[in-house]
């Protein structure tokens, strides 16, 4: 009884918790949309509602924010591509340098965005017309982003018995082609869906690797974020992090979505 | 129902294969008539899954092996082109696919039309009598289910010969018993030639035509269950096929031999203890050089007890009432052991 009553106790205590923590990392989310969607921030509430800032942002940015989207989208289809195949393939390896091959993976994301802008830049900066075009970011981005799709397809890939599996389509007459298309890929489809999606969101606010990879030719949505809270008003400044929302949240609760049916999990 | 003629007589010679430094299988010689089933049995690590995956082209072997069927080499051929069917413990099934799905994947890779794929995996369906849960999802199936899903879908290509490995193993041990006897029906109304590997040797008798019983990745034997049981070449595959007592040269199994009173059997012993196991009585004795022998008495066994005469002194070891023995003997009685039949190791066999 008295050890009901005290975990009942600690229950409530972490449920309290929990909802103050909840708020004091809404606040400032909250009051930045507010702030975008309000006329004038300094008379606060009284001034009014209006779409004015919304409107001048995407005059303004909608080529940065169009960029985003297909920079994101682009990066995604080649991770799909690039990530499947390369979590097939160190699946499969028997050598024993495949697991120092899946850390070098990992080695871009444990590099601060900075350096690895730096280091592309250092690298490629001075191929033709390479450091001006969008692509340029595409690279960087693909180069961050990969190691989280490989590993999050790896994962699902290593919990399933696909080698088995495969086996068995084997001895159904089912050659390596046929067996990726139809018995591996299917098999990690919602590792694959996850590992998009995250893919995605990383890419349209990826900053710090941007920062240096951008030209004044291909400024991209988080890029133009920052400009435009250094350089205009407070009130434009949010009604684009309103614009990021839009875009960023329906994925982030897809993305939950996901992580939490029980499809979504390995087998 | 034939899905196969009598092809699929596997010729397997010279095979062995190491792990790196590790030999797992030793070379290897082996003969698998056409429409036959073949158990290889044997402990964990005796070579026999690698002979198996050998055969079904998962593994390769060492430089000097042939393996070959009907006359064609298989070695050259990868594991898609063989036409094996396989069965696995894990069941292999494919999650993403229904249990019709799975039946048709390998006619649908064999490019059939499509009315001769349903009509095929309705028939392997009617094989297995399941039927009616063509469209289940693999998850919602249970083991015994699943397990014969698997089989239809490895008959369903007409294949030149079933692998199965260890198919049986996840079930429970009342399961494990039914299935083992359907799958020996089933596997002999196709007529088509089988490998089974397991470490039961329950199994191995229930399903066999004949077993390999292999040994540190060697063959010590192959025959028929009785023969392996009766004349076995080995006191490896006698220990296999159930606990040997063994008295100098003398060996024998529990149940051929029987107490008889002192002097009048082949050699005396005493009680140790006897104890009612309920099926049977278990006599545990003491032999004069020391050495340990238990004897197992089955109440009705009418060719042991006709073959023990009279024992005056010990009374009749059977009683009346069908399943109720009494036992005639106390701890620390001296007694004669007569032996019924003896195990003489290598014989030849078949």
């Amino acid at each position: 009884m008295a050890l009901a009553t005290t975990s009942r106790l600690l229950d409530r205590a972490a449920l309290g918790l929990t909802v103050a923590l909840a708020l004091f990392l809404s606040v400032p989310v909250v009051l930045s949309i507010l702030t975008g969607l309000m006329v004038n921030q300094f008379q606060g509430f009284s001034a009014g509602f209006s779409l004015r800032w919304v409107r001048e942002v995407v005059e303004q940015y909608h080529g940065a924010i169009l960029l985003s989207v297909w920079i994101a989208t682009l990066t995604v289809l080649i991770n799909l591509v690039l990530g499947t195949l390369l979590a097939h393939g160190l699946r499969r390896t028997r050598v024993q340098w495949a697991r120092a091959l899946e850390e070098m993976f990992v080695m871009p994301v444990a590099m601060p965005g900075i350096s690895l802008g730096l280091a592309m830049i250092v690298s490629y900066g001075a191929l033709g017309g390479f450091r001006t075009h969008w692509s340029f970011i595409l690279v960087g981005h693909v180069l961050f982003t990969l190691p989280f799709m490989m590993r999050a397809v790896l994962a699902v890939m290593q919990a399933q018995r696909l080698d088995v599996l495969e086996e068995a389509a084997a001895s159904l007459g089912a050659g390596p082609w046929r067996r990726l298309v139809d018995v591996v890929m299917p098999n990690c489809r919602n590792a694959m869906v996850a590992g998009s999606l995250m893919v995605f969101t990383l890419s349209i606010g990826e900053f710090n690797m941007t920062l240096l990879l951008h030209s004044p030719f291909t400024p991209t949505l988080p890029v133009g974020l920052a400009d435009a809270y250094a350089s205009l008003r407070i009130e434009v400044g949010s009604a684009y992090t309103l614009i990021f929302f839009v875009l960023i949240v329906p994925l982030l609760v897809a993305m939950q979505f996901l992580g939490g049916s029980p499809r979504g999990k390995a087998l | 129902m034939k899905v196969a003629p009598a092809v699929g007589a596997i010729r397997v010679r010279q095979c062995s294969k190491h792990f790196g430094t590790v030999k797992a299988l030793g070379p290897v010689d082996l003969d698998i008539p056409a429409a036959q089933i073949l158990v290889l049995l044997g402990p964990s690590g005796c070579g026999k899954t690698t002979l198996l995956r050998i055969i079904a082209g998962l593994e390769d072997p060492d430089e000097g092996a042939s393996l070959s069927i009907d006359g064609a080499d298989l070695l050259a051929q990868a594991a898609e082109a063989r036409r094996f069917g396989m069965v696995f413990q894990s069941y292999a099934l494919f999650p993403n696919m229904n249990v019709r799905q799975n039946i048709a994947y390998g006619l649908k890779l064999r490019r059939l039309k499509p009315q001769a794929i349903e009509a095929r995996v309705d028939a392997m369906l009617d094989l297995v009598a399941m039927r009616e849960l063509g469209l289940r999802r693999i998850e919602q199936l249970s083991g015994g289910q699943r397990q014969r899903v698997a089989l239809a879908r490895a008959l369903a290509i007409e294949p030149r010969a079933v692998l199965l490995d260890e198919p049986l193993s996840a079930l429970d041990a009342h399961l494990r018993e039914r299935l083992r006897v359907e799958i020996r029906a089933l596997l002999k109304s196709t007529g088509v030639t089988a490998v089974y590997v397991t470490h039961d040797q329950d199994e191995a008798m229930a399903l066999g035509d004949r077993i390999a019983v292999f040994n540190h990745g060697r063959i010590e034997q192959i025959g028929t269950p009785a023969e392996v049981y009766e004349a076995p070449a080995s006191a490896f595959v006698a220990a296999f096929f159930g606990h040997v007592n063994q008295l100098g040269d003398l060996c024998f199994r529990r149940d051929q031999a029987d107490v008889v009173d002192a002097g009048r059997g082949d050699f005396d012993a005493t009680v140790v203890a006897a104890t009612h196991m309920g099926s049977y009585a278990a006599i545990e004795l003491r032999s004069g050089n020391g050495a340990r022998i238990t004897l197992h008495r089955f109440p009705a066994s009418p060719a042991v007890s006709a073959r023990v005469g009279p024992t005056a002194a010990l009374g009749a070891f059977i009683h009346g009432e069908p399943g109720a023995f009494e036992l005639p003997v106390e701890p620390g009685q001296s007694v004669g052991v007569r032996v019924l039949r003896r195990i003489h190791f290598g014989l030849p066999t078949t």
